[in-house]
């Protein structure tokens, strides 16, 4: 049996000795979130919050987790209320084909929790290992320091 | 397994022991059983089939692996503390070369997963940490049945299967580097960051001469990273003025002898490691 939080809700789950955590969330949970991508750490597809800080979910089996606080990106805002990392993502135009945002926004939200969205430099190695198709890398950019600007 | 479109993890057992002793029975039983410390290389070895394994032994729930302290003028940092921890613990000597790596040459995601004794058992140049440590005469600290022993960090990548049953239980790291400056250097590709080379020197210099010298690579033996103490020995007590860097470099292409695969070509490392030597070499004794 496995504890965890899951966007502040408490789950007790029987899983798998093979499952992973991006496993648990989207089939089991339902947090759509966190998307496979690579499966190998390459893609950053998966990223959720683990204990406060940016993982990759299809790297960590699911037991590992015991205890665990996770957030996924339906954890941190709704469509009235949007997280100010979402908010600035949309003002920003920074959604292309929208397949990487989750992560992108979860990694903005870590660095503006821990103080890091300060230069741009921090924020270009915050989002190393998060591959944008789109190339929005620059929106990302401007995203997270208006977020950190409070505009 | 391919299980409705998903391409999950192959079944195996779990085992959790909570001591390094009830933790090396399960790995030396050669049952196909396998230790996991953070899994940001293992996962995707089983996830492809590249390794199969019968049982995963879970690291996580032994608390000396996750200690961190001074013994002498050496810190032991336990074999489970994740990159990013050990960026944290602010060890004075390490930190410029660690920043230089954290910045530019891995991604946070990654360094929150990655242990040091992931690393250090992996023993591939695809990780960096390794020629980082090995620049700072690290021993690992290992564990048999019959107890623990220490051997030099490079002497254990050089020779991994002969301790194939060991279990690593963290490495000690020199702390006494007054008066050195290192650097780091890598070219690497793709958002994995995967080294083509990789680089660490360090040196101190006395009366504008090298009083001692540390060299270490990534692939200096096909995919093994490993120390240059034939290159350190031949720059030791030469003066910072008359250095002839094109002999550092062809003294440095003598000793690797790095594997090729698609992307970069054995020579092509071979040259690129010289070259990047030499530079690193420059900027640490300021000539």
């Amino acid at each position: 049996m496995v504890n965890l939080k899951v966007n502040g809700r408490p789950y007790t789950l029987d899983v798998a000795e093979n499952e992973r955590l991006v496993d648990v969330i989207r089939y089991r949970l339902g947090f759509m979130g966190a998307k496979e991508g690579c499966g190998e750490g390459y893609c950053g597809l998966c990223i959720v919050l683990m204990n406060g800080r940016p993982v990759h979910s299809c790297l960590v089996p699911a037991w590992r987790a015991d205890g665990a606080e996770i957030i996924t990106v339906e954890g941190i805002g709704s469509e009235s209320s949007l997280h100010p990392v979402q908010r600035a993502f949309v003002d920003e135009g920074a959604v292309q084909c929208g397949f990487c945002i989750p992560a992108a926004v979860l990694i903005g939200k870590w660095m503006l929790d821990k103080g890091l969205a300060k230069d741009r430099e921090t924020i270009r190695w915050a989002y190393k290992g998060l591959l944008c198709r789109c190339g929005s890398y620059i929106r990302f950019e401007e995203s997270v320091l208006r977020a950190a600007r409070g505009d | 397994m391919l299980l409705f479109g998903r391409l999950g993890l192959p079944p195996f057992a779990v085992s959790r022991p909570s001591s390094l002793r009830e933790a090396w029975e399960r790995v030396a039983s050669g049952e196909k059983a396998c230790p996991i410390a953070g899994g940001t290389s293992l996962i995707p070895l089983l996830k492809s089939g590249l390794l199969e394994v019968r049982e995963l032994v879970d690291l996580s729930g032994i608390g000396e692996l996750r200690e961190v302290r001074t013994e002498n003028d050496r810190v032991f940092v336990g074999a489970m503390i994740t990159h990013a921890e050990l960026m944290d613990l602010g060890l004075t000597a390490l930190k410029p070369v660690l920043e230089e790596f954290s910045r530019n040459h891995t991604s946070p995601h990654i360094m929150n997963l990655a242990t040091v004794g992931g690393a250090v058992a992996n023993s591939t140049s695809s990780e960096d940490l390794l020629p980082v440590l090995m620049a700072f005469d690290a021993n690992v600290m290992l564990y048999e049945g019959d107890g623990g022993f220490e051997v030099p960090l490079a002497d254990y990548v050089a020779r991994r299967d002969s301790f194939r049953t060991a279990l690593v239980k963290g490495v000690k790291i020199g702390s006494s580097w007054d008066g050195w400056r290192f650097s780091f250097g890598k070219l690497s590709f793709s958002s994995l960051q995967l080294p083509a080379f990789c680089v660490v020197v360090g040196a101190k210099l006395s009366n504008r001469k090298v009083e001692d010298c540390r060299i270490a690579v990534a692939f200096a033996e096909g995919l093994r990273p490993g120390r240059l103490v034939a290159v350190e020995d031949a720059v030791r007590g030469r003066p910072v003025d008359g250095m002839r860097f094109s002999e550092v470099s062809e003294a440095v292409r003598a000793a690797v002898r790095p594997a090729g695969d698609v992307h970069f070509p054995a020579d092509y490392r071979k040259v690129a490691t010289s070259r990047m030597v030499a530079l690193k070499l420059k900027e640490v004794i300021g000539a």
